[in-house]
């Protein structure tokens, strides 16, 4: 099992632990875009590398096969990650006052 | 020769911000609680959260489970809201900016905290796209009656829309093991709804965490 249990430390993690553990070092941001939420194999390391960016020792888009193409597509597109949301208003606790304002309709079904 | 100050960001240096001597303030003599924001808190007594479940199970039976997953998710919303806002403002960066190790620190310090006990990411299945997470000596599961099936449905819709939320992903939290049922921790796993669909028969089952895991896993 691999893990994070985190000793209380005074702001920053300690070497070993991020020796130990690289993906602790790195931004929420790209720890949440790296979980392959869809569980389709992923690729090896080795072919990895930045797809499509020749400079980074990747392959071209077009020498790809077809499935390897559209494995790599991110159809769920990428969301933003860590987005601030506003706290949600308290549903307010309104109690059904009965109204005073009976009009004669209100009135007259009551005999109906 | 390094100089301290060369290694403070912006003069200073955040240490941990939900630490409890620092996080929790409050007069005693007036009862009141506030965190170090000057936001109000709320303490639960245990006889309270025994209460709660004991009225719930009386009112509702079986849709207990919901009402309380329901006011997970609700409540959760607010919680991610707020750690959120606190974090930004402590380190003045977005949180997903932050790393890893200061976010998980961050979030186990926060629930140690409020006292919902120790909460643990564990990122094995992280390239199958789940999640898991461990909590120990929650609170919750431990005022529940004992169940064959998990209780920690709080807990569950918390997770649920927490990592729904950080994620930008509609989620799903599936609970696997629980202390109620007689294991050692309450375990929860985090993933896409329609690869979850068979960890709740498996659970239903009395599978372990580990045994739903490797089902999950191999289902591809």
């Amino acid at each position: 099992m691999i893990s994070a249990t985190l000793s209380a430390t005074n702001g920053h993690s300690s070497a070993s632990q991020s020796a130990n553990q690289p993906w602790m070092r790195e931004t929420v941001q790209a720890f949440f875009e790296g979980v392959n939420w869809s569980g389709v194999a992923m690729r090896s390391a080795a072919s990895a590398t930045a797809i499509g960016d020749p400079s980074l020792g990747g392959e071209m888009p077009l020498n790809l096969t077809v499935g390897q193409f559209f494995e790599t597509m991110s159809w769920e597109g990428k969301p933003t990650i860590g987005v601030p949301i506003a706290p949600l208003e308290a549903p307010s606790s309104t109690t059904d006052m009965p109204s005073d304002d009976l009009t004669l309709d209100d009135f007259s079904s009551l005999f109906g | 020769m390094v100089s301290v100050a060369d290694l403070l960001v912006d003069g200073r240096l955040p240490g941990n911000y939900f630490a409890q001597d620092l996080y929790v303030r409050g007069s005693t003599e007036l009862g009141l609680l506030e965190n170090r924001r000057g936001d109000r808190l709320l303490a639960i007594p245990n006889p309270l959260l025994q209460a709660i479940y004991a009225g719930l199970e009386k009112e509702t039976g079986q849709a207990s489970k919901l009402v309380l997953y329901n006011c997970g998710r609700w409540w959760g919303k607010n919680f991610y809201a707020r750690f959120c806002e606190e974090l930004a403002d402590y380190y003045s960066q977005p949180l997903a900016n932050l790393s890893m190790a200061e976010f998980l620190q961050s979030l186990q310090q926060c629930w140690k905290t409020h006292g919902w006990g120790q909460i643990t990411l564990d990122i094995t299945y992280r390239d199958q796209g789940f999640l898991c997470l461990e909590i120990d000596h929650s609170p919750f599961t431990a005022a529940a009656p004992d169940s064959q099936s998990p209780s920690g449905d709080l807990e569950r819709g918390i997770l649920e829309i927490f990592f729904s939320q950080l994620t930008g992903r509609e989620l799903v939290c599936v609970q696997t093991s629980c202390t109620t049922r007689g294991d050692d921790a309450n375990r929860f796993v985090i993933g896409l709804g329609k690869r979850l669909q068979a960890a709740t028969a498996l659970v239903a089952n009395g599978q372990s965490h580990q045994s739903i895991m490797q089902a999950l896993v191999q289902q591809g």
